[in-house]
Formats: structure tokens, sequence, C-alpha cells
């Protein structure tokens, strides 16, 4: 009954053998038929290992798949569709696969058992970080990452569906076709590029036929019905809140290609139905992991699936009904008192010797210890499984399942086909569907007797993919780990990327055993997402490079590049930093010359990017009152006010101007960096605070583009461009007036009178469809002035020779009195933040005002950082005077300028103190000056 | 001095494939209007004579000549018109009255159509609401590639797509790497 296509050969080599296999192979399954038998070296002790599964849990065969220029490390073989030209090897060994230098490890074994690490490599004592550690980490792990950025392509999704079936065995597939009859939307997921699950590997029939016959009919109604999607090759590896589960799809295993290899879904689905299935189980004897020794079921895929012949004189180690499915030379029933003791054959297994001292040659051995139900995505909202003492496994527990989820067929411990059915038509009445009648299939009994593992001196693995012992599991115990989870953390029982699928439950066995207690008393560890490996690239999905995250743009970005622009990133803005000049050796240079120009004549600043709230209401004034710790209710129509907003515990939150365009309409802005969050805070006060209030917010930032125009001529430029009926003169359009008018010949515009930069400037806002033609516009006519544009640096230079607070000094540590801005604090009325300002500790003497310092020598350079020292203090915390928040090269004052918070500041006016730079080093002695270092009085922005 | 001219937010952006065309949608204005409080049944009565529509439900859009009007919050909603007019919020608020207040918006968002067989496959790696079975009048506001966006079903089953001008460009660089990943 082999599912593979025999005329469709595939070349493909491992660590440089050229190899065939056929359509339908996995890379597990070509290896197989090409007779190779060791694939990989254990992790610890570099044993050889073959392939011991045929499905998602396999431990041994991890390899690296090459492909693209790059290579992906520890991909299970069982898992990897054969594909024409693939290219894989084995890893974890030095030399090659077959002669590995560190199988040393294995010979050294009595000094590397469970927690070596812990209890050697002590002395001496400085070795441990120069020569053990990196030893150790050298030689620890599996596969190697590749350093070079990740080739691939992938993506993420969202899909919704009212069922969501997990595994397309037989209980999965009729849960499917009932849903899908009754007009539900079905997902139906599973990990294996071909759907059918245990079908495919047994050799049953179903309604008297193959029963690959019965899920060729199923999958061809369920592709016809267009409510049902078939997902193959998409492992459900967590289930999450509000009925959300993550699923990985792989398109393909070649790397390198154009078109996504993984797609990361987050499937929504308003129920599920766990059809899982099981996982078989080893035994535990002395070197039981020899290459050649396999699960039954492996064997069973490997023959009736993949058309494999194996091996003739082949041994069965079972303690089950399932495990006689086996077609074996030689059977040993461990409930009829035999069982294996020892195995020979290094490199495959040649012999194996039985409690009674027979020894058997033979060509491979399979082993079945039962079946354990795959229940972890029952467990991953904390939901326990409960022990089933005639099934010898963990059956997921109806009590703890996640609400929305049923679970059924193998999954649920009904091993039978029959039984999978019956569960699978139970579970879609309970769920609304009609069933029709139950396909005829075996209903064969288990009849499991325990048989865990074999006492012994030898070594007997439990968790094959970690290279745990029977005896690493006692040994733990008797160092005082009785607890099943830090058994795992001591000894890595259960890790890595099999999950302990295979060893979990032997694991327990051999705890309980050394703690003398039964297995449900020792409990399992916690089942966490994910079930099974998602590449970090499929977390990142499309997120990368220019993706990584948005980058918001000004309408005058295209502009500003053409002029050669300087960008800084802002947030998620790209903020022009500086415009360089032809023959400007460097950023200063230009920077220099934005500052002189507009400081001279004048400059456009592109301010786009402040946070610009619209807020209207009968109660807006009143509202702003509350947010803002001045008064904006008096505010008069056509004017601007400095505002500053507090947080609720008194620290200053925000800054920025508001105008009033109309009674009940008022224009704020924010900074840049804090447009969201006062939004945000905002929203909160009318909702939350203030819901009576008559004030509705919305955000404009996006909608006007806004620049600042700056410096002597600045109101010369704007009169070019302004339309000749409003009046923007000193007298008409004073400092701080606010208004709506036209230009360039009726287009719609605001004016503000505003000042950041300290010269007779203003900012000119138009919807931001007109604001790239408006910065060519205010460039070309600018001409006449040399008109410059300048950047966030110029800007930050300016603000700093004016003493204005930035996002330096609204850093969260800040208070209205730290900012020199106690005056601005309403005693008239209430608002946010205002009680908690007024702490002792905030309030005190001795707190940290603003002020300004210069370098008392020419050549003195100050950073920002530094914490400043009595001159003759020793420069420790306890000396600590305050610190430095920003710092310029003043082109105006040809000096160094510097904003900095400094106890009892306003009070030491001309005091020298020592500046000391702890994150670069050295240190200036400056001198404490007021903040505003040009033009004190204001006279430049009122002219 | 000229006048100045109007650019949009995608430069008139048009991608067209047989199985999933984008386009940018340049001629409309979008007004947010949101009743004052207090005022909220008078508000209903003037949108409606205005209008000739009752306001939208939660997740609603509803078509008024030459435009639809977009649910967006609690009392307030997205008004869109199809005739350029950038003084368009100046004239409906007018008409409203004191029951509202209007919000120019039309330069704060980017505007594409997305029609063609292949919608729903790239938008099950876009965007996470269930569109498939959106109702024929369905709108919501959500967000794709961390970018917020307004998705709105047409009558005549294509669809709009409405996001911040700001990240105009990141969101359409987003859309295309997606249309790409699913149609090649």
């Amino acid at each position: 009954m082999s599912l593979v296509d025999f005329n469709t050969p595939l070349d493909f080599t491992f660590n440089g053998k050229a190899l065939t296999g056929y359509e339908g192979d996995t890379l597990a399954s070509a290896l197989v038929r090409s007779g190779i038998k060791v694939v990989s070296r254990s992790f610890k002790y570099h044993r050889p290992r073959g392939i011991m599964s045929a499905g998602g849990e396999e431990a041994n065969a991890l390899v690296t798949l090459i492909g693209g220029g790059t290579s992906e490390p520890n991909r299970r073989a069982t898992m990897i569709k054969l594909f024409d030209g693939l290219k894989a090897k084995s890893q974890n060994h030095i030399g090659s696969v077959n002669f590995d230098l560190l199988a040393i490890n294995d010979i050294l074994s009595p000094f590397l058992a469970a927690g070596f690490y812990y209890k050697t490599f002590m002395w001496p004592k400085a070795f441990w970080e120069k020569i053990y550690e990196p030893g150790i980490r050298r030689a620890a792990g599996l596969g190697k990452l590749q350093t070079t950025p990740d080739p691939d392509i992938y993506d993420k999704g969202f899909l919704h569906c009212d069922l969501l079936v997990i595994g397309a065995g037989p209980s999965g597939l009729l849960t499917a076709l009932n849903a899908g009859r009754a007009g539900q939307h079905v997902i139906l997921a599973d990990e294996d590029f071909r759907m059918g699950g245990r079908l495919l590997s047994e050799v049953e029939e179903i309604n008297g036929s193959l029963a690959i016959d019965w899920v060729t009919e199923t999958l061809a109604e369920l592709s016809a019905l267009p409510n049902v999607r078939l997902m193959n090759r998409t492992s459900v590896y967590g289930v999450y809140d509000h009925g959300i589960y993550g699923a990985l799809e792989t398109k393909t295993d070649k790397i390198g290609l154009k078109s996504p290899r993984q797609i990361l879904w987050r499937i929504y689905s308003k129920s599920s139905v766990l059809a899982a299935g099981a996982t078989e189980r080893p035994i535990g004897f002395a070197n039981n992991d020899r290459p050649g020794i396999m699960l039954a079921g492996a064997f069973r895929s490997y023959a009736n699936r993949y058309g494999i012949r194996v091996d003739e004189n082949l041994a069965l180690l079972t303690n089950n009904d399932d495990g006689l499915r086996t077609q074996a030379s030689h059977i040993i029933d461990t409930r009829s008192s035999g069982h294996i003791v020892d195995t020979s054959g290094r490199k495959g297994i040649r012999s194996v010797t039985l409690n009674s001292g027979q020894r058997i040659n033979v060509d491979g051995l399979a082993i079945s210890g039962g079946w354990n139900p795959n229940v972890h995505l029952t467990c991953h909202k904390r939901g326990r499984p409960k022990w089933d003492e005639a099934l010898s496994c963990f059956v997921p527990d109806t009590k703890t399942l996640p609400s929305e989820m049923t679970v059924v067929g193998a999954a649920d411990g009904k091993f039978s086909t029959h039984a999978a059915f019956e569960s699978a038509n139970a579970a879609s009445k309970a769920l609304g569907y009609k069933t029709r009648k139950l396909p005829k299939a075996e209903d064969a009994p288990l009849n499991v007797k325990p048989f865990w593992f074999v006492k012994g001196k030898k070594r007997a693995w439990v968790d094959f993919q970690n290279d745990v012992t029977v005896k690493d599991i006692s040994l733990a115990h008797q160092e005082g780990f009785s607890s099943v989870e830090h058994v795992k953390r001591y000894t890595t029982l259960g890790m890595a990327t099999d999950q302990g699928r295979t060893s979990n439950v032997v694991g327990l066995a051999v705890l309980a055993d050394a703690t003398n207690r039964t297995i449900p008393e020792t409990g399992t560890t916690i089942f966490r997402p994910p079930y099974s490996p998602v590449p970090i690239g499929a977390f990142a999905g499309a997120h990368r490079g220019q993706h990584f995250k948005p980058i918001r743009l000004t309408p005058s970005h295209a502009f500003a590049k053409e002029l050669g622009a300087t960008f800084v990133e802002t947030g998620y803005w790209k903020r022009t930093q500086w415009v360089a000049n032809s023959g400007e050796k460097g950023w200063r240079d230009s920077v220099d010359r934005e500052v002189l120009m507009t400081r001279k004549s004048v400059g456009m600043c592109d301010v786009s990017t402040l946070g610009k709230i619209d807020v209207q209401g009968r109660d807006a004034g009143k509202f702003l009152n509350k947010v803002y710790v001045n008064t904006f209710s008096t505010l008069k129509v056509g004017k601007c006010r400095y505002g500053l907003m507090l947080r609720e515990d008194g620290i200053a939150m925000d800054d920025g101007t508001t105008a009033r365009l109309s009674e009940n309409h008022f224009v704020m802005t924010t900074t840049t960096a804090k447009a969201g969050p006062v939004f945000q805070h905002l929203e909160f006060c009318r909702q939350v605070l203030f819901p009576n209030m008559d004030v509705h917010l919305i955000s404009t930032t996006d909608q006007w583009a806004q620049y600042s125009v700056a410096g002597p001529n600045a109101r010369n430029l704007l009169e070019k461009i302004v339309d000749a009926e409003h009046d923007i003169s000193n007298e008409a359009f004073p400092y701080m007036a606010c208004g709506e008018l036209t230009i360039c010949g009726g287009t719609r515009a605001r004016l503000f009178r505003l000042s950041f930069s300290g010269e007779l400037a203003y900012e000119i806002s138009v919807p931001a469809r007109y604001g790239d033609s408006l910065i060519r516009e205010l460039m070309t006519q600018g001409e006449d002035f040399d008109a410059v544009l300048y950047g966030t640096e110029a800007l930050g230079v300016m603000r700093i020779e004016k003493g204005h607070a930035a996002g330096n000094e609204l850093n969260g540590t800040t208070t209205a009195t730290n900012l020199g801005l106690g005056g601005f604090v309403s005693k008239k009325k209430d608002c946010i933040g205002k009680v908690l300002s007024r702490r002792d500790g905030l309030t005190n003497e001795g707190v940290l005002n603003l002020v300004g310092f210069m370098p008392t020598t020419a050549d003195g350079m100050l950073t920002n950082g530094a914490h400043f020292f009595g001159e003759n203090d020793k420069a420790a915390p306890e000396n600590d005077q305050g610190y430095m928040s920003s710092v310029a090269w003043s082109p105006m004052l040809e000096s160094y300028i510097g904003l900095g918070f400094l106890k009892n500041g306003k009070n030491r006016m001309d005091e020298i103190l020592t500046a000391k730079d702890f994150l670069r080093g050295g240190d200036v002695k400056v001198k404490v000056v007021s903040p505003h270092f040009f033009d004190p009085k204001g006279d430049r922005l009122r002219g | 001095m000229v006048s100045l001219v109007e650019k949009s937010a995608l430069n008139g952006f048009s991608q067209i494939r047989e199985e999933l065309s984008v386009s940018e949608v340049t001629d409309f204005e979008l007004i947010s209007v949101a009743a004052a409080r207090g005022s909220e049944i008078d508000f209903e009565k003037r949108f409606t004579k205005t209008l000739k529509i009752s306001p939208p439900h939660p997740n609603q859009v509803v078509q008024i000549d030459g435009g639809a009007v977009i649910w967006t919050g609690q009392n307030q909603c997205l008004v869109m018109l199809g005739t350029p007019d950038v003084h368009a919020d100046i004239k409906l608020g007018e008409t409203l009255g004191d029951s509202a207040y209007a919000v120019l918006q039309s330069d704060g968002w980017a505007c594409l159509r997305l029609t063609g067989g292949r919608f729903y496959d790239v938008m099950d790696r876009f965007i996470p609401l269930d569109l498939r079975r959106a109702e024929k009048d369905f709108a919501a506001r959500t967000q794709a590639h961390h970018i917020s966006v307004i998705v709105v079903k047409q009558l005549d089953e294509s669809w709009l797509l409405l996001t911040p001008r700001s990240t105009a460009h990141s969101f359409m660089g987003a859309l295309i790497q997606v249309i790409t990943n699913v149609l090649g």
C-alpha cells in the first residue's frame, strides 16, 4: 500500500553522499531506504544515533538543511518532505558522523552525569570564565546557527472559522466531514504533508476496503466543500485565550526562495476539536539507543506508507497488543516476563540480550512501550491531564480543557480506529452537527501492561535528544530533586525540539519509582507553547528590513530628500536633521549655517510632526483648564497660549501651545514624541474623569502640514504668500496671535505667531495635500532673503539658546518647579497633577532648578549627561548637585552652552562648578548662568 | 507666486493585476462628525435631514449620494464625500449647526481601492478581521502591520482601505509585499 511514487525519483545528498528517494518520501524515509543507519551524534555523549520514529516526535535525527547560501540546523528528518536537490548533513560531531572525536565523552560518561557542570570545574576559580565555560559552550548544543541574515521569506496571517480540527487522522477527518457537511466553516490542520494520520501507516480496513481508500474519499469530499479549508504541513503549536490558536504552515523546506517558506497563522475559532493522535513511547534498558532501534509504529510506517523493506531479522519488544502489529522475527513481550537487558552494535544494532541470558542476533529492534495521547494542547491554558490506569497513560481531563475544546480519537485515549470514529461522532453531535453511519473499522484493545524500564548498572536512555538516562533521573532524586519540574531542569529531561514527547512519561515512571510514588502522584510538567518548534523568522514574519516598523513621513519629505537632507528618526517620524550645502565639511558646518541664516534672515522648519489635537465643545475651555496647569478658558479667540500638562503624580507630562480659533474650538499642539500619549491621556480624561463635559477630541496631526517660518524676515516672506486681504503686520497679528486665512490665491491655511527659536516667527499650516507645494513655494519666495531650510539640530541649538525645555528636560522626572515654570501653575483653579506637585520633596528649597551653564574657558566643551559637583568636592554620589540635560555649540555666542538641573540653581548664578562626564570621561569647569542665553528679553520675537 | 498644487498621499499609486488591483482614491473629502453632548437627538435629526440617511451603527457603512458614512465611534462617524472641496467640513458643520462638531480629515488619510478575486486570500495575511464573512455594509477600524486602517466594504464588492497619511508609504509597502507573497 505504499504511498510513495516510485516513478518520480528525487536526488538528494546527505553528508555529501549522493542518494535517491522518491516523491512522497520524507528525508528520514529516504535515508532509511538508502540504508543510512547513523544520522547524528547524541547531545552529550556523542553516541551514534539512527532514526527512531517517523513523525514529529523524532528525538535523534536532527539534521542541518543546506541551501540558498546558508543552512538551517536542528530540523527533524522525519518532518522534511524530500525534494529534488535537497542537501542535508548530520550535526554535533567533530570529524565525520561515523568517526566523531567527541565520542570520547562516551568513555568519560561516569564524569558527565546530570548536573556535572554544577559540581565540577570548581577549581581554580579563574578557569571557569576563561577556560571551562567557553569550552563547554563550544561543545554543547546540537546544530550551529548561521550568523548571516536568514535569506528566507516568512509571512503571517489570520484565519477565522467555526471549528478548528487539529489533526487529520480518522477522528479528525470524520469530525471535519461532519462539520463541513453541516455548513460550518472548518479548518482542518495536520502537521504531516499527507493527511490520514496512522491510517497511512497501518494495514487495516474501513468499510471493507483499505483504510487509505476511505482517507482518499473523505479528503475528496472535504476538498469539494467551499466552507472547509484543508491545511496540511500545518502544526498547531499553541492554544491561547478567546479561541485563538497559533499555527505554523510550512510551504516548502527549500531555503532561499522568493516566496514565503513558512506562514505563522493566528486562527480564531469558535470551537476546536483536538484530534492530535498519540505518540508511541520507548522502554528504558541498557544501550537502548543504538542505530537500528526504532519505535514499533515507525517500523510499520516505513514498511507500509513508504514501501521500505524493513529488516527481515527484526526483534520486537512490546508491552501491548498494538506492538504485535509489527512483523518481527523475534517477539519479546514483557507481559510474558521477557525483556531485553542489553544490546550490542555501536553503529547499528547487532544483537539483543534477554533477561534470560539469551542473546539473539538481530538487524533491527522495534520497541513499543505503549502510547501517550498528545495532550499538550489541552494544557496550554493551565489544563492538567489525568492518569488512566487501564491505558497506562495521561489522558485529557475534561474538567480542565480549554472551554471551547473537545478531544477525540487517540488524543483522548481512544486507540482503535472504531473508537476514534465513535468519539468523532460523539463530539460532532455535542457540537450540534448531524452524523452519519459510523464507518466500520477495527476495534482491537490495546491491552497494555506497564513496563517502563529495566534497572541495571549500564545506561538506559529515557530522553534520547538530551542524553538523559534512567541513572540521571535517579541521581537527581538522590541529590534532592523530587519535584518533576526540578528534575526536568536539573537533567534537561523533556526539553528542546521534541518537548519530551517520547521521554516524558517514561521519565515520570523512573522518578515515581525512585520516590516510591505512583505516576499520578509524581505529576507531569506543565506543557507550554510552542508544542512544536517555530522558527524565530516565522514569528518576525514580514516585519524585517523596511517593514520592521512603520515610518512616518511629513509632506515635505520628498522635497527635503531632493535637497540632500539628512534625516533622523523621531519616534516613527523621519525628520530633517540638517541639510548640507556643498563644501560643508561636517554636520556642524551645516547646522551653524542654518542657525546663523535663520537668526540673520529667515529659515523654515517642518513642524508637521508636532501632535495636533482638535478640541471642540461648549466645555472645551473648562476641559483644557483641567488638563493644563494654566488657564485656557480665558484665552481670547485669535490667540495662542503656552501650556504645561502634568501627570497625575505632579510630574511634567508634556508642553505645547494651544490656539483658540473660535469660542468652542481650540487647536492644541503637543511635542512630537508625546502626541500619542497625550491624546490617549486626554481621551481618558474626557471619557472617564469628565464624562459630562461637552468636549470632542480628534487628532489632526496628519491632516495639516505645518512649517515654522522664523527670523527677522519671516513676516516679509509670509507677506509674499498670504493673500492681500489678510493683515499680518505686528499690530494686526502680534506675538501669540492665530487665525484662519488664505494663501497663494485662496488656499485654506492657518497661521500661528509662535516662536520656539526666539525669533520673529510663525507657524503656517495648510491641508497636507498642499504641504509639498507650500514648502517649495516658501523656498522659492524666500530666495530674495537667502532663506534656508533648517532641521532638528538647528532647531535644538536655537531652543537651547533661548532656554526652552524640550524632551531632555521633560524627561519624566521633572516638575513645573524644576523647569522654572512653577509660576504657571494657576492658583485659581484645580488641574490634574496639581495636588501631588506640591509634595514637600518636590517643592523644597533644594530642589533642582533649570539653569544655564557655560564653560569657563573658550575651549571648554560641554557634554549632556555630565553631573555637577562643587569645585573642590569629590565626584561622589553624596556630592552630586545635578546634571546637564542639553548642550549645544552656539554659533551666536561662539561657545558651548548647556541647560541642566542644579540643586537650588536659581540662587546660584555665577557659581563655578565641575561638570563631570562619567560615561565619556573628562570634566570641565562651568559657570552657572541664566538659561536664557540669547535675547533674554524677547525683543526679537515681538519685533 | 503660483497657486499651490495638491498632492495625494501616495501620488496616485496604482497596481493593476488580474487577481487583485490596488489603486489610490484621490477624489474625496473626509469629514469627522461627532455629536455634541446633550444634542444627540438633534444631531440625528439634522444628520438625517442633511444626508438623507440615519447615522451608521457600529461597524457599518451607509451609502449617501456620491459617498458614504462610516461609523467610527459612539455618536461619531466619518462622512466621505466624492466631490473634492477643501471647505467641505465648514459647510457640513454649518448644516449640522450646534448639534455636532465637524473636522476636516481628508488630508489625514490615504485611501486605497482593492478589487479582484484574490482579495480575501491577500487580506488573510494582512487584516486580522474575518472579511470573508463580512456583511455587505461592513466597515471597521483595525490595524495591519502595526498601522491603523479602516476597512470599508463597497456595494460593488470592492473594498476601501483608509490609512493615516504619514504612514501610508509603509502601509503601501507592506500591502504590496503581502500581495507578492500571496500571488507571486
